[in-house]
């Protein structure tokens, strides 16, 4: 039951809705890291990922495969509340990506343990600076560790799009840094 | 004649070929050196630490999942109440009043003005 994979999994909670169960267990963490990390706090993210599995349980019969996986079309659900998500809050200064702290465990020396959290709060400000678009590759390739092609069909992009854009974004990020003082290619994390 | 033509092209192509790549009109662009993007990305990931799911909220998602999936399938809805949807109710409620108690005061003063 485990091994299944996707489509068969698919297939028999389009059957019978109480095998959705399995599609939840697969994806709810990833759901819940892409959200939290969209909007940086516990308590939205869990309203939006509840929102997530609520909506994808309530469409279910209406998803076809039509060359988009079904990770892909949760994560687009999951993209679309939190865009709206975002939209409602545009009157209000919400700070996403808020809570990304590096793990500072594993420093020795604690001049370079103060020199690398000034480097990653840097770093936060940075990113939640970038506009929603940049925002979301990044957290769809470095929190869910998606690839290209992955990303460009949540994204609704060609590959070759996300490609250049998070080229642009990496290199935009490094100028901003060495902006600021810090050459992040002799930084070491 | 063919043989011509393609001899006076060939010479013009040649000519002008040369002449082209001798001196440019616009500089041609230099080779940019690749840029190294390993250690940006190598500061970014680390900027995202893994999140993890708080353990009783999985557990009380499931569950509720699981009864609206038996709701599904005996043909019950849930549907969570909606502030947008109350407020389009109130303002078609309003609007539907509004509209009633103003046509009954015109037909009431168009009444009155027949009977003066």
């Amino acid at each position: 039951m485990g091994d299944r994979d996707d489509s068969a999994c698919l297939q028999a909670a389009q059957q019978d809705a109480s095998a959705f169960s399995e599609l939840y267990e697969r994806y709810v963490d990833r759901i819940y890291s892409y959200i939290y990390h969209r909007v940086g706090n516990v308590h939205d993210a869990q309203d939006l990922t509840s929102r997530t599995f609520y909506r994808a349980l309530s469409h279910l019969p209406e998803y076809q495969d039509k060359g988009i996986p079904f990770s892909a079309w949760l994560y687009r659900i999951a993209h679309n509340l939190v865009a709206n998500w975002h939209r409602d809050r545009q009157r209000r200064p919400v700070v996403a990506l808020d809570d990304m702290i590096i793990d500072t465990a594993s420093h020795d020396r604690p001049e370079a343990l103060a020199e690398s959290e000034e480097t990653a709060q840097l770093l936060h400000q940075l990113i939640r600076q970038l506009d929603p678009v940049r925002q979301e590759l990044l957290v769809l390739k470095f929190s869910e560790g998606l690839s290209n092609a992955e990303i460009g069909n949540i994204m609704g992009r060609s590959e070759g799009a996300i490609k250049s854009l998070y080229h642009r974004t990496l290199l935009a990020i490094r100028k901003e840094m060495s902006k600021k003082g810090i050459n992040i290619d002799e930084d070491s994390f | 004649m063919k043989i011509a033509f393609k001899r006076i092209s060939q010479w013009f192509g040649n000519r002008f070929g040369r002449s082209a790549k001798s001196c440019p009109i616009v500089d041609a662009p230099q080779a940019r050196r690749p840029v190294n993007v390993e250690p940006i990305e190598g500061s970014v990931q680390s900027a995202f630490h893994p999140i993890e799911l708080p353990r009783g909220f999985r557990e009380a998602l499931r569950d509720n999942l699981r009864v609206a999936a038996q709701q599904h399938k005996t043909g019950l809805r849930i549907e969570h109440s909606r502030p947008v949807r109350q407020l389009v109710w109130l303002t078609v409620s309003l609007g539907v009043v509004v509209a009633t108690v103003t046509t009954v005061l015109l037909a009431h003063r168009g009444q009155e003005r027949s009977q003066s």
